[in-house]
Order: structure tokens, then sequence, then C-alpha cells
């Protein structure tokens, strides 16, 4: 191997391990510049004390035997005061249950986007500007899970969270 | 300094994981309390009623008429032990679970099924029927036992056990099946007479009542 060569292998070490470098400092900065918080939706409530369930299909069938389900009407109030005039994308969280899978579907009023959610994800629900300090909306959502599961009552905590680009 | 050291190092952790946006500040949920599904029992034996579809979420219907099974024994076979089919106006063919056509009136099959919602995996509800002890009877009193009626068990495209399986009358109560939560059950029962005692001419009846109880 001549010297050049040898300098040639170096730098290209050198480059490979700059490179590295470059890519653990990407990965360390990306989540702080897109930072998740929670929101407060303290003065958020629900419609209905309870929501029934019930079968989704009276009679029992092959398909959809045991699932449950049930609607109410939520008003969402979300502080967004400590990220006036920044962009952000707004999610609905619900963490996994102990009654297993339970699925939310929602239609909203317009401020919030519609969706489907699953117990241990979450999904978007505003993505934009901030310009208001709170964003509120009357969403109808429709729980269901299975009702073999669904044995006694049970609370759903809803969470919302926010990334800030 | 040992505890200035400790201090910074418990700190360290707490910084990164938020700078990270790993640590959420506790704010409160909208909570949505749900309620376990409601029990409903369900059972027809003969015609049934149901408003809609079941596939399209329909709903079961009180079904006031009682359907009857019945035999004429032509008098040179009477007491011959020489079974007799009987015949049925019930018209009941499709099942309200899917529509397909289980049972076969015109084979005087009559149809019997149900189904219980409870919430949970576990549970099974009873289905029994309950025959006069005294028999059939006839305007000049006499009698023909409950157990001189039999009936076989079948359906369309069934195969293995019928969960309302083959039996006879025994006069009184008597469990027929024991059906699982949250699943379907139906069978088509043929009756019979065995027409094993000559008795007096007449017309002879009998009601059986059929009754599905729950947990």
């Amino acid at each position: 191997m001549s010297r050049a060569d040898a300098a040639g292998v170096s730098q290209a070490k050198s480059a490979l391990s700059m490179m590295g470098a470059i890519v653990i400092a990407l990965a360390m900065t990306q989540p702080a510049g897109a930072a998740t918080f929670a929101v407060d939706d303290s003065t958020s409530y629900t419609h209905d004390a309870n929501t029934a369930m019930k079968w989704k299909l009276v009679a029992p069938s092959r398909r959809l035997g045991s699932l449950v389900e049930g609607t109410t009407l939520v008003t969402v109030r979300l502080n967004l005061m400590p990220w006036a005039n920044k962009n952000g994308k707004i999610y609905m969280a619900l963490g996994k249950q102990a009654i297993g899978p339970v699925k939310a579907t929602w239609t909203t009023q317009g401020r919030l986007l519609a969706g489907q959610l699953n117990s241990g994800d979450r999904t978007l629900v505003y993505a934009g500007p901030i310009r208001t300090a709170i964003l509120e909306d009357t969403i109808t959502l429709t729980i269901e899970t299975d009702g073999q599961r669904l044995v006694s009552a049970q609370r759903l905590q809803f969470t919302f969270e926010i990334d800030v680009d | 300094m040992n505890r200035k050291v400790s201090a910074i190092t418990r700190m360290i952790p707490a910084a990164m994981l938020a700078a990270m946006g790993l640590i959420h500040e506790s704010v409160s949920a909208y909570t949505v309390n749900i309620t376990a599904g409601t029990r409903i029992v369900y059972l027809a034996v003969g015609n049934g009623s149901f408003t809609g579809t079941l596939q399209g979420g329909g709903t079961p219907a009180n079904n006031a008429p009682v359907n009857t099974v019945s035999v004429t024994v032509a008098a040179n076979v009477v007491g011959t032990g020489a079974s007799q089919l009987m015949t049925t106006n019930s018209t009941q063919a499709a099942s309200f679970w899917d529509g397909f056509a289980f049972c076969t009136p015109a084979t005087q099959q009559v149809y019997i099924g149900g189904f219980f919602r409870m919430p949970g995996a576990a549970g099974n509800a009873t289905l029994t029927v309950s025959t006069p002890v005294g028999g059939l009877v006839n305007a000049g009193g006499n009698t023909i036992p409950f157990s001189q009626i039999t009936w076989v068990s079948s359906g369309n495209g069934d195969t293995g056990a019928e969960v309302i399986p083959s039996g006879t009358f025994t006069g009184g109560m008597q469990t027929l099946a024991s059906l699982p939560v949250n699943t379907w059950n139906e069978s088509c029962h043929t009756f019979s007479y065995l027409n094993a005692n000559v008795v007096a001419a007449g017309t002879y009846t009998g009601r059986a009542t059929y009754t599905l109880s729950a947990p």
C-alpha cells in the first residue's frame, strides 16, 4: 500500500467517522426539535355520566358476535396557550386497556379532525398554526369493544398531546 | 461535596428526558365511563319474528301464535306401535341467524333456536320443555302419555351433534340443552307419535312449553 493509498484510507475512515457522528447528532436533536407535550384539557367534559354499551348486533353471529358499542358527546377544550403562534400537530390518545382492544371513532363540528383511534395508540386531530388559546369542538364519540371482556363499568381516559414543530 | 454530586446526578436524567420530550406534565384527561352490555334472551319455537334481518342489525320480536304438531291415526293402525309422523303448521324455514334455509317445513320440521346475551365469556342458558304430567287429554278425559311423542333433531347442512338433540317428552319438566353465552343455537325437530297404546277415539291435545333460562 502506498502512502497516498494509506492517506486515502485514513481519509475514508475519517469521513466514515464523521458521518457516524453526524447521524448520532441528528438522532439526538430530532426529538428536541419536534417535542411532544401533554395538552391541558381539564375543561373538557362528557355530556353523559355513563355511556351505555349495547350489543352491536342484538343477536350473535359468526362475525360480530360479541362486540358492544356506545356513543356519547364530548366537548373538547384544549388549552393551547403555551404554543401560541407556533405550528403543531395535536393528537388524541388512549392507553391500552385491561378489557382488551377498544376502538374509538368520532365525528366533529369541524375544528378538530374526525378520526379513529385504537387503544394504545394516538390519532391526529389537528395540524397547523396555533392561533387560539382555547381550541374547542364537540365530538360525537363512539366506543367499540368486546362485550365478552367488558363485564363491569370501565373508565376510558383520553388524553391529548401536541408535537410542536 | 458528595451531596452536590448526588443532586446533580439525580437531576441530569430528568433534564435529559425532558429535553427529549419524554416527560409529560400531568394534566387532566376527559373520561368516558362505559357500562357492560345488556342482557338479552331470545327463543323461537316454530314461527318466530324478527324486525329486519340479523345481518342488518335486526331485532327479535314477539310472536304470539303457538304452532301445532298433529297426527290423525287411522282406526286400523291405532295401538300397533307403528310410529306416526306428525305434521306441523310451522312455516319457519329460515334461520334468523343468516337467512339460511335451515329447516324444511315441508318435511314437518319445527324450527327451535335462540340465544342469550350476557357480558362476559362464561355462562350457559338452560333450555327446558314442560309438558303436562297427565299427558294429552281428549274430551272424554282419556289420556295419552306425553312419552308417546318423540322427536328427531337435524338441520340442513349440519354436521355433528345437534345443539338441541333428539329426545322424547317425559311429562313434566325436562332439560333439553345447555346453550353457551353469546352464541346462536338452533335445531329442527321432527315429531312422531309412537302409537304404542290402544286408546279411545277422540282428539287428544296438550301443550309443550319451551323455556330458555339465562343465569
